[in-house]
């Protein structure tokens, strides 16, 4: 029962603030001797597993360390291709660890901008007149809740589908907005937030509708 | 509209905390919600109700196996892909949907 991440999005669909309350790392470190039974691909400047599914390593899950060392986009930690490294009999065996991977600050930045127009089509898509944008968005994995204010901003909360509350999460979240980075006057409206005391209300906020979230739906 | 399916469904896959099993389910707005199934096949099911229906996949999966399937799939005449042509497919799943517990005939 937790509350994954918040996004805030201004009215012209920039991010102006992230925050990543519960990451679930979902990761797998195995040893392989050659050849590699896992067919690996490059996507976006990572590399992906694109076939060979077994053992927690899931198609699409990025190659995030080998032997322990980092890697850096395509490249190991040293500046080896990935792949030419995996192809040489000599390095075996290797320890890789692959999991999900993490979104870069670009791909949020994209991402909130994406939702930004899905959130404006979605109300024009309605078969009823008078529509509002999209205000919640289920999967089965998570519900992505939207609240858009008055004048524009869009504060949007990533959370477990069985959590409850979330609408007043949102408010309260729009409250906190209001209190700590509207009335701060080093803050220029539309602009990224750097507000310390904005972050450790929402913080406590969220700890807050986490606990509230599990005596509503029970376990 | 199938633009608009197409880039959620890439949106979520990317956003989701974990790894997801069945995908984007339904969206909803102040009036309406959006339901969506999609069959291994690349067959897209789409239904928009009010915010009264909570699930409809078991629904738009029925649609898929027991109408779909039986009336343009199997229909020799019907080419895949084309336009839905089946007369018999469209009293079927409107009859269908008139006997769906939800569904009001004020609305009609």
């Amino acid at each position: 029962m937790v509350i994954f991440s918040v996004y805030v999005v201004n009215k012209a669909g920039g991010l102006i603030y992230q925050y990543d309350n519960y990451v679930p790392r979902a990761e797998a470190e195995k040893t392989f001797s050659f050849p590699l039974d896992l067919v690996l691909k490059h996507h976006d400047e990572k590399v992906i597993v694109s076939f060979g599914q077994r053992d927690g390593i899931r198609v699409g899950h990025a190659v995030l360390s080998i032997n322990g060392v980092d890697v850096m986009g395509k490249n190991t930690g040293e500046g080896k291709d990935i792949l030419e490294y995996l192809r040489d009999a000599n390095n075996y065996p290797v320890s890789i660890r692959f999991g999900r991977a993490r979104l870069s600050s670009n791909e949020k930045l994209m991402l909130a901008s994406m939702f930004h127009s899905l959130f404006a089509i979605g109300s024009q898509l309605s078969p009823d007149v008078g529509s509002s944008g999209i205000e919640m968005l289920e999967t089965d994995v998570f519900k992505l809740h939207c609240f858009q204010t008055l004048t524009g901003i869009k504060f949007i909360v990533l959370a477990d589908p069985r959590q409850s509350g979330i609408d007043t999460l949102l408010r309260k979240i729009y409250e906190i907005y209001s209190d700590f980075a509207l009335k701060n006057p080093f803050y220029s409206l539309e602009m990224p937030i750097r507000c310390e005391l904005f972050d450790q209300n929402l913080k406590g906020a969220l700890e807050v509708a986490e606990k509230a979230g599990n005596f509503g739906a029970g376990s | 509209m199938y633009g608009m399916l197409f880039s959620i469904r890439s949106f979520v896959s990317k956003m989701s905390p974990l790894d997801m099993k069945d995908g984007f389910l339904s969206f909803q707005t102040s009036k309406y919600r959006l339901h969506y199934y999609e069959t291994p096949s690349g067959l897209k099911f789409v239904m928009n109700t009010d915010l009264s229906v909570s699930n409809a996949r078991e629904t738009l999966q029925h649609i898929y196996s027991n109408l779909y399937v039986e009336y343009i799939v199997k229909n020799p005449v019907c080419v895949l892909g084309h336009n839905l042509d089946s007369e018999l497919f469209s009293s079927r799943l409107d009859a269908f949907i008139r006997a769906l517990p939800y569904y009001s005939p004020r609305a009609a």
